[in-house]
């Protein structure tokens, strides 16, 4: 083929204007119209792309910075290094502008705990849980306590229980687990005038932990001499039974939307079971592992003994983080708000806490000299944490 | 590009050809949707290159089900594909909203609507002068002239009220299980109210410089907002310091979880400060900037001159500028997950926006002569205090 050399110089020169033109858009912004208005990115390259509303969304909501300050690169492939940085950035804008907290505008983490957010409460308070306006707290006199979750007020005092330890909020009802001789399954009707809890059934001896399914309640039961088990008590027709095989001495229990999950401080273990009470999986933990809590992926697992949160994927049981250092001093228990997991440090008077996606720590927060936090849940807003040796139920 | 009579007639059966392949094609796959077992559920996804046996089947399926992907056609997915970064932005993006909606209070409660109107039925008569409202997730805190009014949410009932003297609470925040009320007035006073307690006196914390318009707390410092400077009260000791160098007119002030950010009418700025009074960063925004709102990732600057600034907080930058939908000497802004709402002093009204791409949802007039001023979100309704009408509107 035969070209002209005045072709080829047209050509060139058409390059080069090209090129200036390439320049010049680097300097000016993107124009597009979306949902009738007109927006302006900072991007000189998405100017016609189908998808440019949708790049400015991910752009204003900062799931996405550009492949430079100037460019997007709307055609560029996306390696899996970009795309988990993608999913996570929009996981965690996702969870942060859903969140309770974000709706209130409290954006802050708090850095003490205050007097002015501490609630008198029975003596030697436990177990707490939320039924999404109210706590209800389990004192070791025998007594509940439920407290207005917007201020902290307490409302009504429920009786007639011994050593009420858990507490579990399902079916309209607060149902307390008392740690005695045999073990009992109490119920408060918080409809009802405050008076005593109706006694459901006793259970195997010395419940700790309480999880529910959505047909069936699991009591794990400590005896303190490797005989302990678990009580599977069928809600519908009232019905139990007792499992003891492969338990030592069980103590935390939850479910995860498909199992039980129990620990075992006899042979330090966490064991997933399915509603027989019959053992899927063994995992071996730290010793004296005792609440743990599951954040919609993985099982945080305080260890008392070695300062230590082992943190489990539910699915496979597989060991994901060990997770120390961050202040923690005897973890016992653990709570999750939708972000993050808070772990009570009974024996060090503080709280651990860990953004729950990327487990980083943000640090912990003392609850007070000789306070013994021992219980914690979430009502979405706060986290609120009972104090065992004076008495109080704390909101963080 | 020109052909010739003979190109054309070429051109246009290579077009019909095309045609009738694509169309073909397009019916048979039609019928060749892909049917696969998920969580012990068998399901149908309309993509004929997404077989039961790929590992991804039921990731994809939920990905069509929850429309965070439409296929690359409306038969194929195209799996084997990279993903360009254009269509990644529409995923994220797609997710990001899905989620939001799917996660809000109002999902849960059926209330998908947009309210087109203030309803007569949705307001309370709250009285004395209210300028502020806030909400602790079940009552709101209306602040005004020498009182802290409190309503339940669930009904808009006026349940009781406290008393702050003869001072008007400016600005509120609710925190460490009490609401700070900020009044303004020479000296400007910080009062807290113990809401457990029988109605009463608010309990009198410290005094402050003159003119104290907002309010926000970091989880250990309360910041204020003053006429000419800002003042750092530490909860857990009471002490406080007031810094004025860099100031001149402090109108409102957030915390993003970060760091404090406030607006400066002075001299039409947004500065970012940190607790020791530093200002790290500033930034121009439109004139008479007012009290500022965080959504998770930018801070949302209303502005008396008919504007909307909206600053990235990670970097400062200004990435849009809003101007229509409604606005008129735009005071205060909420955000309730999903949306921002942003009242009109000047012209009765509040403009709302959904914040995720920045769309103008409509102006919305709260009556004449209403002068709306504060604004909050309890996460299912927003409510707006009417200076004038002496109302608390429900939206």
């Amino acid at each position: 083929m035969k070209i002209k050399r005045s072709k080829i110089l047209r050509a060139v020169g058409l390059v080069i204007l090209t090129m200036l033109a390439g320049a010049m858009n680097s300097l000016q912004a993107d124009n597009g119209t979306c949902n009738g208005g007109s927006i302006t990115l900072p991007f000189s390259d998405v100017a016609g792309s189908i998808f440019f509303c949708q790049i400015a969304e991910a752009y204003f909501c900062g799931l996405t910075n550009g492949s430079s300050a100037t460019t997007y690169s709307p055609a560029a492939p996306v390696p899996r290094e970009q795309m988990a940085a993608f999913i996570t950035r929009t996981m965690d804008q996702s969870l942060k502008r859903s969140s309770r907290r974000g709706k209130l505008q409290q954006w802050w983490t708090q850095k003490a705990f205050t007097s002015t957010a501490l609630t008198p409460v029975g003596s030697n308070p436990g177990g707490v849980k939320s039924d999404g306006k109210d706590l209800w707290v389990t004192n070791g006199d025998g007594t509940v306590t439920r407290i207005r979750g917007c201020d902290g007020k307490v409302l009504e005092t429920w009786t007639g229980m011994i050593f009420p330890r858990e507490v579990l909020v399902a079916n309209g009802r607060i149902y307390v687990i008392g740690g005695t001789s045999p073990g009992k399954l109490y119920a408060i009707d918080p409809d009802q005038p405050p008076g005593n809890a109706t006694l459901l059934t006793d259970v195997a001896n010395y419940p700790a932990g309480i999880a529910y399914n959505g047909e069936y309640l699991m009591l794990s039961s400590f005896s303190g001499s490797n005989s302990g088990g678990v009580t599977i008590y069928h809600v519908p027709s009232h019905g139990k039974t007792t499992v003891t095989t492969g338990f030592s001495d069980p103590w935390g229990v939850i479910y995860d939307g498909n199992a039980f999950w129990v620990t075992d401080v006899g042979d330090n273990q966490i064991k997933r079971l399915n509603v027989n009470g019959q053992i899927q999986q063994s995992i071996v933990l730290g010793s004296h592992s005792y609440q743990p809590i599951f954040d919609g992926a993985n099982i945080w697992i305080p260890c008392r003994d070695q300062n230590l949160v082992i943190v489990v994927k539910a699915s496979n049981g597989s060991v994901i983080a060990l997770l120390t250092g961050n202040g923690l001093s005897g973890p016992v228990s653990a709570s999750f708000d939708g972000e993050r997991v808070m772990i009570v440090n009974n024996l060090g008077n503080s709280v651990s806490l860990w953004r729950a996606s990327d487990l980083s720590p943000l640090g912990s927060v003392s609850t007070g000299a000789n306070t013994s936090p021992s219980g914690v849940c979430s009502d979405g807003r706060n986290f609120w944490i009972t104090l065992s040796a004076t008495n109080k139920l704390a909101r963080f | 590009m020109i052909f010739n009579l003979k190109e054309k007639g070429i051109a246009r059966r290579a077009v019909m050809l095309l045609t009738l392949i694509a169309s073909l094609t397009l019916t048979s796959t039609n019928l060749r949707a892909n049917t696969g077992s998920c969580g012990g559920t068998i399901i149908s996804v309309p993509f004929s290159d997404v077989q039961s046996s790929n590992i991804f089947f039921c990731a994809i399926a939920e990905a069509y089900f929850s429309g965070l992907t439409n296929g690359t056609t409306a038969t194929t997915y195209s799996p084997g594909d990279n993903v360009t970064r254009e269509q990644m932005a529409a995923f994220v993006s797609r997710t990001l909203d899905q989620s939001l909606a799917r996660g809000s209070q109002r999902a849960a409660l059926g209330q998908w609507w947009t309210q087109q109107f203030f309803s007569s039925s949705a307001e309370t008569s709250v009285g004395g002068f209210p300028l502020s409202v806030k909400s602790d997730g079940e009552y709101l805190w209306v602040g005004g002239a020498g009182a802290v009014g409190r309503v339940r949410a669930s009904d808009g009932k006026y349940i009781e009220f406290w008393t702050t003297g003869t001072d008007n609470a400016a600005d509120l925040l609710i925190a460490n299980g009490r609401i700070y009320a900020l009044c303004g007035g020479s000296p400007a006073k910080l009062y807290a109210i113990d809401p457990e307690q029988p109605a009463g006196n608010a309990a009198l914390l410290t005094t402050l410089p003159v003119g104290a318009n907002g309010i926000a707390y970091d989880g250990e410092h309360i910041l204020t907002a003053n006429a000419s400077s800002i003042t750092n009260y530490h909860v857990p000791s009471g002490s406080q310091i007031t810094y004025s160098s860099g100031f001149n007119q402090p109108a409102g002030i957030v915390y993003d979880g970060h760091t404090f950010w406030v607006t400066d009418s002075g001299d039409d700025k947004l500065k970012q400060v940190l607790v020791t009074g530093q200002i790290s960063q500033v930034v121009d925004v439109g004139h008479f900037p007012g009290s500022p709102v965080f959504d998770g990732t930018n801070i949302w600057v209303p502005c008396g001159s008919n504007q909307v600034t909206v600053v990235r907080a990670a970097t400062g930058q200004v990435i849009a500028t809003l101007t229509d939908n409604g606005l008129g000497g735009s005071t205060a802004a909420a955000f309730d997950g999903e949306r921002i709402m942003i009242t009109n002093g000047t012209t009765d009204s509040v403009s709302l926006w959904r914040a995720t791409d920045l769309k103008a949802l409509g102006s919305f007039s709260t009556g004449a002569g209403t002068i709306p001023q504060g604004v909050c979100s309890d996460g299912i309704n927003f409510w707006v205090v009417l200076r004038n009408s002496e109302k608390l509107a429900r939206y």
